[in-house]
Order: C-alpha cells, then sequence, then structure tokens
C-alpha cells in the first residue's frame, strides 16, 4: 500500500508544470472563495447585528398573544418567578426590559402617531449603545417623568429640548393613558422608519402611563453566544407555559431581513460554484490528458500483475493529492488574507457612508474570521476533487489491457 | 511432464466482419527450464501466441495448461494473480515504472505478491549485481542507458523467481553488444534458476542462443527444431 502512494506522489512530479498548473488553478479558487465568502458572512453578520441590536435583539419574551395583536392589554408580569428562571437560564448575557405601544403625540400646532418605548437605559444602552446617538439635550434617568425624541420626529414635530409634549392613548386594560412631558433631549436613531416615530421614555415612567406596573411589552434577551440563540430560545420554551409565553427568535421576527440575506448568500454562492466549476473542469483536463498519455503504462502495470483495484488507487489518490496540495496552499495562503481584512476591513467613501448610516451600519466591509468559511471551501473542493477522480477508476476498471499496453 | 501446453490453440481476429486467422491449431509443449525462440515473418502470430501464454488474451478455441491448469477458464481476477505469481514479462520498450528507481523496479513485483520486505530488497539487490547493476540501484529509468533499462527489466521479471518468462522482441531496441550482454545474463538465469524463457523474436542473435526454435508461419507451427545446449 505504502509503494502505491509513494507511486501516486512521484507521479504527480513527473509533469511538474501541469501538477504546479492544475495546483494552482485549486489555489487561486480557494482564496477566491474563501474571500468571497468571507466577505459576504462577515457582512451579513454585521447586518444582522445592526438590526438585531437596533430593532427586535436576539430573542425575545412576549406574553402570547402580542406578536398577533400587539396591544399593551398584551403586556405580560415581569415578577420574581419569571426573573428567576431567566436568571436561573444558562447562557443569558443580559436582558432588555421594554414597555413600547403606539400612541397619539401632540404640540400646540400637529399631532402625530408615535411609537413610545419605555426603556431601561441602561440595559438598552448594552445592547445598541444608545447613549452615543444623543444629538442634543441629556439623557434620561430612571426616575424621570421626560422623554427623548428621535430627531425625524422632532422635526416633524418641530419640538426642540425643553418643550413640552402631550401623549394619549390607551392604557392598560381600557385606562386612558394620557400625560405631558418636557423634552429632554433629542436622539439620532439610525433606522429611518425609527427615526420619524421614536420616543423614549423611562421604563418605570411608561410603566406608570399605561398603569402598567411591572409589566413589559418585551423582554430582550441576549444570547451569550449568538449562535445559540436557537438552542437558548428552545431552553426558554421548555421552562415557560406556552398559554401565557412566546419566545421568538431574530429570525422568526424579522423574516423579510431573513430572506434578503438568504437570497443574497444564494446569489453568492452562484459565483462561487461557477468558479468550482472551472476549476472542476481545470482538474477534469489534467486528469484526461493525464490517463490518455498514461495508457500504455496502465496496460503494463496490469499486465505483469497489478490489480486493477491498485491502480485505480493509485490514478484516484493522484487526483486527490493535486488538490490537496491546492486546497492545502489555499488555507495557508487565504488565512492571513481573511485575518488581516478582518481586522482591517475595507472602508468605503463618504457618499456610501452616508447611506450605510441610513441602514445603521458602519460603512465597513467586514471579513468573517470563521473556521467553518475554511473548513467548507476545503471540504467543497475536495468533494469535487473526489467526483472527478471517480473518472480514471472508471476507465481503469472497463480498461483492455491489450489494447492499452500496445497503445 | 510440460509446464506449459497448448492445445488446438486458435485466435481469430473480427470474427464477425472480416476474420483474420492470427493463430491456427497451434498444439505446443515447453518443459521446466527450456529456452526457446519463436520466430516468424510479421503477422505470424508470435506476439499473439505470447498474450495468449500471458493470459492477456483470450483464445477463439483450445486450450492452454500451465501446470495442467486450463488459464483459458480463469476469471479475470485469477489470471491477475496467474499472471502476478507465475509468468514474468519483459517488453520490447523495457517499460520499466518511469519514477520508480532500478531496484524498486525490480522490488515493484515482488511487492505486489506482498513477500516480506527484507528479502524482497535482498534479492532485488542480489539481481540487479547479477546483471550487472549493482552500482545503478538508485539510478531512474531516465538515467540509464537502453540497454541498461533492459537489463532493470529482466531483473524485475527474474526477481519473482517466475514459472516462465515471456519476452517479446526483448532485443529489439539494442545495439549488438547491449543484446549479447543481455543474452549472456537470461541465458546464465535460465540456467542458474531454471526458468523457462519464451522469446518471441526476429533477432538471429537471439535465435542463434536458443535452445529451441519454434517458427510460425500464419499462425501455425512451421517448424518445431531443438538445437541442445
Amino acid at each position: 500500500m505504502k509503494m502505491l502512494f509513494i507511486l501516486a506522489w512521484r507521479n504527480l512530479w513527473r509533469n511538474k508544470r501541469r501538477t504546479l498548473i492544475t495546483a494552482s488553478s485549486v489555489f487561486f479558487a480557494v482564496i477566491l472563495a474563501l474571500v468571497a465568502e468571507s466577505m459576504t458572512k462577515g457582512s451579513h453578520e454585521a447586518m444582522i447585528s445592526n438590526m438585531v441590536k437596533l430593532s427586535t435583539g436576539y430573542l425575545q419574551l412576549q406574553d402570547s398573544l402580542y406578536e398577533d395583536e400587539p396591544s399593551v392589554d398584551h403586556a405580560f408580569m415581569y415578577d420574581d418567578t419569571l426573573k428567576q428562571i431567566i436568571r436561573q437560564t444558562s447562557g443569558i448575557a443580559y436582558v432588555v426590559p421594554r414597555f413600547e405601544s403606539f400612541m397619539l403625540a401632540a404640540t400646540e400646532k400637529s399631532t402625530r402617531p408615535v411609537m413610545l418605548r419605555g426603556v431601561d437605559f441602561e440595559a438598552e444602552n448594552r445592547l445598541n449603545d444608545m447613549g452615543h446617538k444623543l444629538l442634543e439635550g441629556t439623557s434620561l434617568e430612571a426616575g424621570d417623568q421626560a422623554v427623548l425624541l428621535a430627531d425625524g420626529l422632532a422635526e416633524r414635530l418641530k419640538m426642540d429640548v425643553g418643550d413640552s409634549i402631550i401623549l394619549v392613548g390607551q392604557g392598560f386594560r381600557g385606562m386612558s393613558a394620557a400625560g405631558i412631558y418636557p423634552v429632554k433631549g433629542i436622539m439620532k436613531i439610525s433606522l429611518p422608519r425609527l427615526n420619524d416615530q421614536l420616543i423614549f421614555m423611562p421604563l418605570a415612567a411608561t410603566q406608570q402611563l399605561f398603569g402598567a406596573e411591572e409589566r413589559l411589552t418585551a423582554l430582550l434577551i441576549t444570547p451569550e453566544e449568538k449562535e445559540q440563540t436557537d438552542l437558548l430560545a428552545q431552553q426558554l420554551r421548555d421552562q415557560l407555559d406556552p398559554k401565557w409565553f412566546k419566545v421568538l427568535t431574530w429570525k422568526q421576527m424579522m423574516p423579510t431581513l431573513l430572506q434578503s440575506l438568504e437570497l443574497d448568500r444564494a446569489s453568492g454562492m452562484m459565483i462561487i460554484y461557477m468558479l468550482y466549476l472551472v476549476v472542476g473542469f481545470g482538474i477534469l483536463g489534467t486528469v484526461l490528458t493525464m490517463m490518455l498519455e498514461r495508457q500504455r503504462e496502465f496496460g503494463i502495470l496490469l499486465s505483469v500483475g497489478m490489480k486493477r483495484s491498485q491502480l485505480a488507487l493509485i490514478t484516484f489518490v493522484e487526483t486527490v493529492f493535486i488538490s490537496m496540495i491546492g486546497v492545502a496552499a489555499g488555507l495557508v495562503g487565504g488565512f492571513p488574507v481573511i485575518l488581516y481584512m478582518h481586522h482591517h476591513p475595507i472602508r468605503f467613501g463618504e457618499e456610501m457612508e452616508a447611506m450605510f448610516e441610513t441602514y445603521g451600519m458602519e460603512a465597513v466591509m467586514p471579513f468573517a474570521l470563521d473556521l467553518q468559511v475554511f473548513s467548507s471551501q476545503a471540504v467543497v473542493v475536495l468533494l469535487i476533487t473526489l467526483v472527478i477522480g471517480l473518472y480514471p477508476v472508471l476507465k481503469v476498471f472497463r480498461m483492455n489491457i491489450l489494447k492499452a499496453a500496445r497503445n | 511432464m510440460a509446464v506449459i501446453e497448448t492445445i488446438g490453440l486458435s485466435k481469430i481476429y473480427n470474427e464477425t466482419i472480416v476474420p483474420v486467422k492470427a493463430l491456427n491449431e497451434v498444439n505446443l509443449a515447453f518443459e521446466q527450464g527450456e529456452f526457446t525462440s519463436i520466430v516468424g515473418p510479421s503477422g505470424s502470430g508470435k506476439t499473439t501466441l505470447l498474450n495468449m501464454l500471458g493470459g492477456l488474451d483470450k483464445p477463439s478455441s483450445g486450450s492452454i495448461l500451465i501446470n495442467q491448469t486450463d488459464i483459458t477458464k480463469l476469471k479475470e481476477r485469477q489470471l491477475i494473480d496467474y499472471r502476478l505469481r507465475h509468468i514474468g514479462f519483459v517488453f520490447q520498450s523495457y517499460n520499466l515504472i518511469p519514477v520508480l528507481t532500478a531496484v524498486e523496479n525490480v522490488s515493484f513485483i515482488m511487492l505486489l505478491q506482498k513477500q516480506p520486505r527484507k528479502a524482497i530488497d535482498q534479492r532485488a539487490r542480489e539481481i540487479l549485481e547479477q546483471v550487472g547493476l549493482g552500482d545503478r540501484l538508485n539510478a531512474r529509468p531516465a538515467q540509464l542507458s537502453g540497454g541498461q533499462q533492459q537489463r532493470v527489466a529482466v531483473a524485475r521479471a527474474l526477481a519473482s523467481r517466475p514459472d516462465f518468462v515471456l519476452a517479446d522482441e526483448p532485443t529489439a531496441n539494442l545495439d549488438t553488444q547491449s543484446a549479447f550482454n543481455l543474452l549472456d545474463i537470461m541465458e546464465k538465469l535460465n540456467r542458474d534458476e531454471n526458468i523457462t524463457l519464451i522469446f518471441s523474436t526476429h533477432d538471429q542473435r537471439v535465435i542463434e542462443r536458443a535452445r529451441r526454435v519454434i517458427t510460425l508461419v500464419d499462425g501455425a507451427v512451421a517448424s518445431d527444431e531443438n538445437h541442445g545446449s
């Protein structure tokens, strides 16, 4: 067996140039695929992270009826029992409580529907660093009876720091919710949809306004590992009574984002597959030439007593060796490129920067440094090679020894 | 008793289109240790006969008995094993494995036979010494002359001590001196190791050395002469 492997290895270097050209094509394909895959994955991760932080969180705990009918009447009691369950569930980094509802906001001159979001600022800051987006005024303290306006909304209502805003809406279980609050600050919200309608208020003041003390419309849960989101959601579902609670992941709450990412990924994969197709044909070309050139040699080897299975193994191993050289070189060569790009992502110019920021994203193209990206490329190329490697195997098993030897 | 025996051996090519009778009712017997030349003009059936004896081709009719086993009835897997264990081949174009050294080429058949490693090394070196290439053990075929390559091929064929060696025009590509050297070596190995040698050849130098000369004409045995030792 050792001799067969030695033979396969030495055969590779009989035509060094051809082997190197074939291995180089695999090498470049692996590097290109690595860069493309890492770039796609990196940008998707950044997009998900931004959307999740600014919008839904990775996981949400809600009242079982809230998703279908998002009303304050379906706010749930965040009591000690629930807090205990959350505390005892492993894998949770932190939680962000929210109480939010649509209301009518009025000033002396205009009225607009708004989204009032009652938040625990300390927890909210951990999730999305919202304090950094304060444009004017000061942030809110936990005990404040005041609001922060999104700058888009402030502009529409023509309000400034120090003005007062009237909020009117329906409170918990038929109560009316109404109050007048001073505007303590104006914030920049990266998502345009929210920037035109969002008002922040301390959680306690919001619960008081709605007459829903200790109640939340949503508890955002951040897992310690993002990859564990689905597992954590299932753990929580197992512990909570589905009659009263529902645990939703960001994928369930933002299906359109998921679909658009999958579409983008699919188009990226198409390009990568085409790249692999080209490489596959390159390897196949080498294998075909090798088979043609060595017909006589194969015939002789079979004549003198080599089994077809042994000869097939040699040709198969040769194909795999070429591919492995290319893949190994591609992974070794690709790693420093990805590592560098991960730490020094591509930065876009000012125009692009403005566009990215509109969507709450930093204007960079981050690269994912993920072992899975590397392993998946290696596996795909090796699979292609294994399929191509079957060709010489079939040829050897069908070979007419005499014809081959006379070739 | 004959080691090899052909009984009514015939081979017809293109049986369905224009039949060409390459061998016609050939009956031959070869004793252990014989040194035989099969001669005849081109197309007389020399190579076809050798291919049949080597189990590389199937006859249209007749049988080939090797040590009383009819190899025409063996399945391919059994034939491969039969070739590996009982026959040595020497080809006109040497056909060494270009990526292996001389000693590795000679060891190759023995490795396929799964002989013990130590015995293989010892035998490969010993036989390369006998063919006068003790100093070229690690040379690759491309680093050897035609004569040297053919000597390695002979060493490869004889190393595993086969029952008989089939040599198809082994001296055709060699100059006179190399051809004589090769024949000396083969003759000595034939004598020392009692291996049956069957040559197909046009080469008068080989014919003169052979103790038995079989002449084929149009696929049939025209003469079968013993020249003595």
